[in-house]
């Protein structure tokens, strides 16, 4: 099997490429939060209501010229729903067999709506690295598109009128994935949340199944959607990842300089246990990525492009290595199949 | 956003958890999440964010409640009790019904009670025609019910909007 191909077949531009300040940026997402003004809010309105609104979502589909397709989540499986999910296109929320929930996703899988989640409509837009402004443009676009196809709930007073009052105003989440093992190996984790919380933003881990933050990867997005306008918070959450990038490579060149020794060792027995191990769950398999990337964005193994292990990141997690091996497996088989595709991956790269 | 754990410093670290598919979230001061342990947390930290949120709006911090617990959104009949248990809201006109109440709630929440951002793009003078509708339709409603106080708001708001729009 041809992994490299098979990969791109499955994963979309925003994992198969790098991006901007991609050795420490993975990916920037935008949300955006839009009600329709004459429907209740989907946690209270009638199933009726809602399909009216999932049909005016698929008449939009069919007009636009951007080949988006829906999704009914009701209409596929559990695992290509937990797929959905691994790709980030949906949120685990939404990954319900509901009548009512749709996706509409674009052929690329850099942008999604979701319907009727929490709120009628989310778009999201996915961009590789650190991209915040252009993710927010193509949001913006899609917006005016939606608005110019069905009636969005707006007041001059408060904005975008959502569900949850946290989300009201801009309805705008931005939000950054940063690889920074260089912070948590250096004991710094608690001093960047301290600063996130002084600045207005959120800093959450990305959990695995154990209780370590999984792959050293957290998530930076804004807290207030009100009383700032979309540049703002655009600008301001850029501004605070270019800082925390600039922290970062200092700490990774700090930490490769002071114990070279043991921080080559780690990161080459990382690769040899992903080369050879038999078995591998997913966490400590994100721990072993996550080591091996950050040796080849420092330099310490020359022949590996970093891109690769980003891709290893999304493909062993159990819904899309399903997919992409073709068959339904269990927990135990999936150690197995995880093993045995990092290995395949690794050594296609190596001969 | 104070702090799930302790309650009294502001959150500023939130915690994303998946066991078996299930997520759940907790959001913590810095000074909590040290004593839990450099991202490690029991259990019993499950809390949601719709509890916290619920948490707020009834401890009431802001003092005496401007609108009575029976206040409730005439176009889908949600009283402002039951979005103190929910923190959700069941329609875009609920935003008008609980107007005064919300200020003092985005204050706390947000960082500002005055929308800055984007305004849809379709003729300024169009959007504010709809707007005087919605408000005629929502007094219309307003009498039918005899809830005379928000009839009298409803119509100071159309006298705004018709002297600012010029209509
Ligand atoms: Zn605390
Ligand atoms: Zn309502």
């Amino acid at each position: 099997m041809d992994l490299e191909r098979v990969f791109r077949e499955h994963l979309s531009s925003w994992i198969t490429q790098l991006g901007p300040e991609g050795d420490v940026v993975l990916s920037s997402r935008i949300r955006l939060a839009r009600n329709l003004d004459d429907i209740l809010f989907p946690s209270v309105a009638s199933e009726e209501q809602l399909l009216k609104g999932l049909a005016m979502a698929d008449r939009f589909v069919a007009k636009s010229d951007r080949q988006f397709k829906l999704i009914r989540l009701a209409g596929i499986d559990e695992v290509s729903r937990q797929e959905l999910v691994e790709k980030h296109l949906i949120s685990p929320e939404h990954a319900e067999a509901s009548p009512v929930k749709g996706v509409i996703v674009s052929p690329a899988g850099d942008i999604s709506i979701m319907v009727n989640e929490e709120d009628h409509l989310r778009i999201q837009v996915l961009k590789a690295g650190l991209d915040l402004h252009e993710a927010y443009k193509l949001a913006d676009e899609i917006d005016d598109e939606l608005a110019a196809a069905m009636p969005i709930a707006y007041s001059p007073k408060r904005g975008y009128l959502t569900a949850c009052p946290t989300n009201v105003g801009t309805g705008l989440r931005a939000s950054v994935m940063l690889h920074l093992p260089g912070v948590v190996y250096s004991g710094q984790t608690n001093q960047i949340a301290g600063i996130c919380g002084k600045l207005g933003l959120v800093i959450r881990g990305l959990y695995g199944e154990g209780t370590a933050p999984s792959g050293e990867i957290f998530q930076v997005s804004n807290q207030v959607t009100l009383g700032y306008s979309e540049e703002e918070i655009l600008t301001h959450l850029t501004s605070f990842c270019e800082q925390i990038i600039a922290e970062e490579r200092r700490l990774r060149q700090y930490l490769w300089e002071s114990k070279r020794d043991e921080f080559e060792d780690q990161v080459f027995r990382a690769l040899g246990t992903l080369s050879y191990a038999r078995r591998m769950s997913s966490n400590e398999a994100m721990e072993l990525l996550s080591r091996v990337k950050l040796g080849i964005d420092l330099g310490i193994i020359p022949k590996l492009n970093s891109v690769i292990l980003k891709e290893l990141m999304v493909v062993i997690r159990p819904a899309l290595l399903q997919k992409i091996v073709g068959q339904t497996l269990g927990p135990q088989e999936r150690d197995l199949t995880r093993a045995g595709l990092i290995r395949e991956r690794l050594s296609q790269i190596n001969s | 956003m104070m702090c799930q754990r302790c309650g009294v410093r502001p959150a500023n670290i939130s915690f994303t958890k998946i066991v078996n598919g299930e997520k759940s979230e907790a959001k913590l001061c810095q000074q909590c999440a040290a004593e839990v342990g450099e991202f490690s947390f029991g259990t019993g930290m499950g809390m949601s964010f719709q509890n916290f949120l619920s948490g707020l709006l009834n401890q009431n911090l802001w003092g005496h409640s401007l609108v009575p617990d029976e206040t409730s959104c005439t176009n889908c009949g949600l009283t402002y009790n039951r979005f103190r248990q929910s923190g959700r809201f069941g329609c875009a006109r609920c935003y008008d019904a609980f107007d005064e109440e919300l200020d003092q709630l985005l204050r706390r929440i947000q960082a500002g009670t005055l929308h800055k951002g984007k305004t849809p793009h379709q003729d300024a003078q169009v959007s504010k025609l709809s707007e005087l509708e919605r408000l005629q339709a929502e007094l219309k409603k307003a009498v039918e019910v005899e809830d005379y106080e928000r009839a009298a708001e409803l119509r100071d708001a159309i006298q705004a909007l018709k002297k600012e729009g010029g209509l």
